[in-house]
């Protein structure tokens, strides 16, 4: 394996595989991928479908976020847009999944684009808490347009289907999921070679000198909510034809802090942070479920514990990550893999 | 009075009861913020933190209030103090989105710590006021209620009187200002950052011990932590008397919301009503009343 | 200890994880009876809901120390899930799929009304709470032992009917209700039924605390404005508390009648002398009234093997009785121990009696509610319990 890499032109620089043998390794955790339902139970099915859903929501996360600087803890509420948007197209209107999913993405993107609109006069910690503020007016919204959205009751929702094949089980969506997700990464991943992707990493970085270079701030930062926004409501849709029922206690201010530890502990500013932060943040109360699990026979006071100890984990994680590991579990990676790539020297 | 004044007169009144005790605990905000530009979104957890403290020494030590209570004080000292030594140092420098989230997830940990010690079950202290509400010009106002808001000015002005006159408070004012002339001035920052995590946990205790006296003690007088932003923005995220008026402002305007919107929407409008007056606060006015308007010079 | 190492055992647990054929099956035999529960320890609902499922665990604990179901232990699975919808989904897929459990026993209404399709696709009986429409025909695989909540405020209201405060005038209710689905289903329930005016009262009010409300004096104001005779309250007991209290604190003075969760001596505790008069449904008995022969066998359990418990809550009991149920309806499966055996097991018991602590309890395959009957009790503050105030009343359905 190549101990260093020297590009000579920007082309090379800008490629996503640095080399052949990235995209030897790629192929081959694709294959896995693809095979995985044939051997494996239907719960990490289940997980791995989860896992899906919340990638494409959380690079929707990272986009605005972490690329664009823009802090935002109402994320979940657009992923509760993207969910009710296509809940009642296909409800109450009658209109295939494959409209409604793009439907509820602009919907979401719209009303992203809406609350970003603030963005333009306020920034930092004010528009922490605008976004905070977001997550609790479209969570109301929701809970009280009964007429539209059935309210705390929630929706139930069809699977979706295509010339008459229904996806209805965890296999067959696994397959679609995993194209979404694919989708989700190919797309952000490119989108920071494009004009529009350096804009935004422009205002991240100082947004004063990006006006000052000709960058237009507050169309790229409603652009930036936009996107996010768009990702977010794709995943929720997703999430509501796997489930087949949303309700809005899915979308509470919980899930927008699930998504922001997502990608935190997964790497602010990465795409493979972003999977491998989803990976960790969904896997992580699985594994103390199992612990919980195995320790049942001394049941009582002990199970309410592990419940508390769960939430104490989960603050840990966030906590022990941002004072030591501050640029994520990508970072973690790009460290393990050097050390593998010059395994057995040990300097670079 | 007329039934319509009486009713309006009361939801006022209970708005400004509970109006206090949102000051108190923006207060407690503005403290920590001011000095080191931390959004602390752990402070309903100091609350919590600081009645369940309390109540274990009333009850399980059956300690004397007064004590129990300057006690508490002390146990909440120490607390802001670890959480600023243990967590908030190492941050210093680091993005803002990063330490947003450590007391994201600080807010967990305590909570769930707290759940660890003293369990889920709604706890009451051991009731010393009657139950009979004092009635005042056709008004009622419960025993309680009258005591807390008393308290709970009281130690408003306290507080506001040790920033404006003691020397640790106009450190305090100094590091908020400028850190670097502070420096200058020979003040230890490190020592105002903890001093300033020790006293918004030590405000938001006894805002946290009025309540607990006042409906009882479980985990959900956490979410406090989150009403506390519409008082702080309507007021300034840096200025203390913007957060008094802030949380007398939001008390008032969440029991009116209660009082006259519950019924026309179904419900809930008590709740959200802050957070869209907190958007409209935003578009109009994002430094809040009395905040320090930020110009960015090039 | 080496990167490479801890590398290695990362992916040794992942691919363990991945590649395991079967889920935890603990330290039993093969022939084990997997029963499984998704309950509320750690949210909102969880002071009621800890010791439900307690009661729960405790029936199966005492049958496995008894020597199980015909040599057969029962491994019990429970799952917290916090009152959060997406950990129930969760930890019903992991019940259904990883541990393969033979029935559930469910908890909120919300989530427990979602499962209903599942239960009926996996087949999976699902043994849970009290709102009405979960056992209307259309779930097959739904049961709930106790009268529900609509049934209760039914008769509620007719007791507010029948014992008016004041002569020549139409008796006043108000409602007051959660903003969770346990409150407002029953509440949509009665109202798109009429139900109050039918009966001849005159609803004057309702009113929405939340459920993690920490005070509600707006609520209590608006309230005490429309002035009614009877206040039907939803509330678990964190909510209650405080609407009861804050009532008093503003001088409302209307009866109040709370449906079957009221019924906790926590509540009693922290409502103080605020509790006097409080009316709660009782669908079966409560803790403390040992001269029935189930609670005795109840207390015979816990001071053998939790010599420390000193008080057995209303939620315990129902827990327990859930365990009584399903091991007639295990015993009655015979052989038979799937899901569907299971369902159809239960279908077939008939004023099955419960040591006293409740009405006999049937099924069939049209009618999955187990009873139709409760009792009033009314609050006794300085007792700390509840006393009788009627005897068992049946609520036509």
């Amino acid at each position: 394996m190549p101990c260093g890499l020297f590009h000579t032109a920007y082309q090379t620089d800008e490629r996503i595989y640095k080399s052949i043998w990235v995209k030897a390794w790629l192929v081959a955790f694709g294959l896995f991928l693809l095979l995985l339902p044939l051997f494996v139970r239907d719960y990490v099915l289940y997980i791995s479908n989860m896992i899906y859903i919340f990638v494409v929501g959380a690079i929707g996360l990272n986009i605005l976020t972490g690329f664009t600087g823009q802090i935002s803890i109402g994320h979940g509420a657009f992923m509760a847009v993207g969910a009710y948007a296509s809940a009642i197209l296909t409800t109450k209107l009658g209109l295939p999944f494959w409209i409604s999913l793009p439907c509820a993405g602009f919907f979401a993107a719209f009303t992203g684009m809406i609350f970003g609109i603030p963005s333009l006069r306020i920034k930092g910690l004010y528009l922490a808490i605008a976004t905070l503020a977001a997550q609790f007016i479209i969570e109301y919204t929701i809970i009280h347009w009964e007429r539209l959205t059935n309210g705390i009751t929630g929706m139930s929702v069809p699977s979706p289907s295509l010339f008459g094949f229904v996806f209805d089980t965890d296999k067959k969506f696994y397959y679609l999921l995993l194209g979404f997700a694919a989708l989700a990464v190919i797309t952000g991943r490119n989108l920071f070679r494009t004009r529009v992707g350096r804009a935004f990493i422009a205002i991240r970085d100082r947004d004063i000198s990006a006006e000052l270079i000709g960058v237009d701030i507050f169309k790229y930062k409603l652009l930036a909510f936009g996107i996010s926004s768009f990702y977010a409501g794709v995943a929720g849709s997703l999430w509501g034809h796997y489930t087949n029922v949303i309700t809005p206690e899915h979308f509470t201010i919980v899930l927008s802090i699930d998504y922001l530890a997502m990608i935190i502990v997964g790497g602010l500013g990465s795409i493979l942070g972003t999977v491998l932060g989803v990976i960790f943040m969904i896997l992580i109360p699985e594994f103390l479920t199992t612990v919980a699990v195995l320790l049942k026979s001394t049941f009582g006071e002990i199970t309410t514990l592990i419940s508390a100890i769960k939430g104490l984990v989960f603050g840990l994680t966030i906590v022990l990550f941002l004072l030591f590991e501050p640029d994520g579990l990508s970072e973690i990676w790009r460290r393990t893999r050097d050390y593998w790539n010059l395994w057995p020297f040990s300097y670079r | 009075m007329p039934e319509n004044i009486a009713f309006l007169a009361q939801l006022v009144l209970t708005g400004i009861v509970l109006g206090s005790v949102y000051s108190l605990v923006a207060l407690g905000f503005v403290l920590i913020y001011k000095s080191t530009s931390i959004l602390n979104f752990a402070q309903g957890e100091l609350l919590m933190f600081g009645a369940y403290v309390c109540l274990t020494f009333i009850v399980g030590f059956q300690v004397p209030y007064i004590w129990a209570f300057l006690l508490t004080l002390a146990f909440s000292f120490i607390l802001g103090v670890m959480v600023e030594r243990v967590m908030l140092r190492p941050m210093i420098g680091k993005p803002i989105i990063s330490i947003i989230m450590l007391t994201i997830a600080l807010s967990v940990v305590l909570r769930s710590l707290m759940q660890i010690f003293w369990g889920t079950e709604t706890k009451v202290f051991p009731p010393t006021f009657s139950d009979v509400p004092i009635r005042f010009l056709g008004l009622f106002i419960a025993e309680i209620h009258l005591f807390s808001l008393i308290f709970a000015v009281a130690c408003v002005i306290l507080f506001v009187r040790f920033f404006k006159f003691s020397s640790a408070g106009l450190a305090m004012r100094v590091t908020a200002f400028d850190q670097q002339i502070a420096q200058t001035l020979g003040i230890n920052i490190k020592r105002i950052f903890a001093l300033s995590w020790a006293i918004s946990a030590i405000v938001s205790s006894i805002g946290g011990i009025i309540l607990g006296n006042i409906n009882g003690i479980n985990n959900s007088l956490a979410a406090m932590g989150l009403k506390v932003f519409p008082c702080i923005i309507l007021g300034g995220l840096d200025s203390v008397v913007g957060a008094i008026v802030g949380g007398f402002f939001i008390g008032v305007l969440e029991n009116l919301a209660g009082g006259y919107l519950d019924p026309v929407f179904g419900g809930g409008v008590k709740d959200v009503a802050p957070f869209v007056f907190l958007v409209i606060m935003l578009m109009i006015k994002p430094y809040g009343l009395f905040g320090k308007v930020h110009i960015e010079r090039l | 200890m080496e990167r490479r190492t801890i590398c290695i055992l990362i992916l040794l647990w992942v691919a363990a994880f991945i590649f395991c054929p079967q889920g935890n099956s603990g330290a039993y035999a093969a022939e084990t009876i997997k029963i499984g529960a998704v309950v509320d320890l750690t949210g909102p609902t969880n002071d009621i809901g800890v010791p439900y499922a307690q009661g729960i665990a405790d029936y199966f604990d005492k049958i496995n120390k008894e020597g199980g179901i015909k040599g057969r232990m029962i491994e019990y699975f429970p799952i917290d899930y916090g009152y959060k919808l997406p950990q129930a989904m969760a930890a019903y897929k992991r019940l259904a799929t990883e541990h393969n459990v033979i029935a559930l026993i469910g908890w909120g209404t919300g989530d427990s009304k979602v499962r209903i399709p599942l239960v009926s696709k996996d087949k999976i009986p699902q043994l849970t709470t009290f709102a009405l429409e979960q056992t209307e025909p259309h779930t097959p695989y739904n049961f709930a032992h106790m009268i529900s909540y609509e049934h209760q405020i039914m008769g509620m209201l007719q007791y507010a009917k029948d014992h008016p405060l004041e002569k020549g005038r139409k008796v006043r209710v108000a409602y007051v209700y959660s903003d969770a689905e346990y409150g407002r289903a029953p509440i949509r329930y009665l109202k798109e039924r009429n139900f109050a005016e039918k009966l001849g009262l005159e609803l004057v009010d309702e009113q929405i605390i939340s459920q993690t409300a920490t005070e509600a004096v707006s609520q209590a104001l608006t309230l005490k404005k429309a002035k009614p005779d009877y206040a039907i309250v939803v509330l678990t007991p964190k909510p209650a508390s405080v609407f009861v209290k804050d009532a008093k604190k503003v001088g409302l003075e209307a009866t109040i009648m709370g449906f079957s969760f009221l019924g906790d001596y926590s509540l009693l505790k922290l409502l103080g002398e605020a509790g006097k008069g409080l009316i709660v449904a009782a669908p079966c008995s409560y803790g403390h009234e040992t001269d029935v022969a189930g609670i005795k066998k109840i207390w015979d359990y816990n001071k053998k093997y939790h010599p420390e418990r000193k008080v057995i809550d209303l939620q315990y009991v129902y827990g327990w009785l859930y365990g009584m149920i399903l091991e007639e309806a295990i015993k009655k499966a015979g052989d038979n121990l799937t899901g569907e055996g299971l369902k159809n097991a239960l279908e077939t018991c008939k004023n099955f009696e419960t040591d006293g602590i409740s009405r006999p309890i049937t099924f069939t395959p049209t009618d999955h509610r187990g009873s139709y009957e409760f009792k009033l009790s009314i609050a006794n503050p300085e007792k700390g319990t509840f006393e009788p105030l009627s005897d068992w009343i049946k609520v036509e359905k």
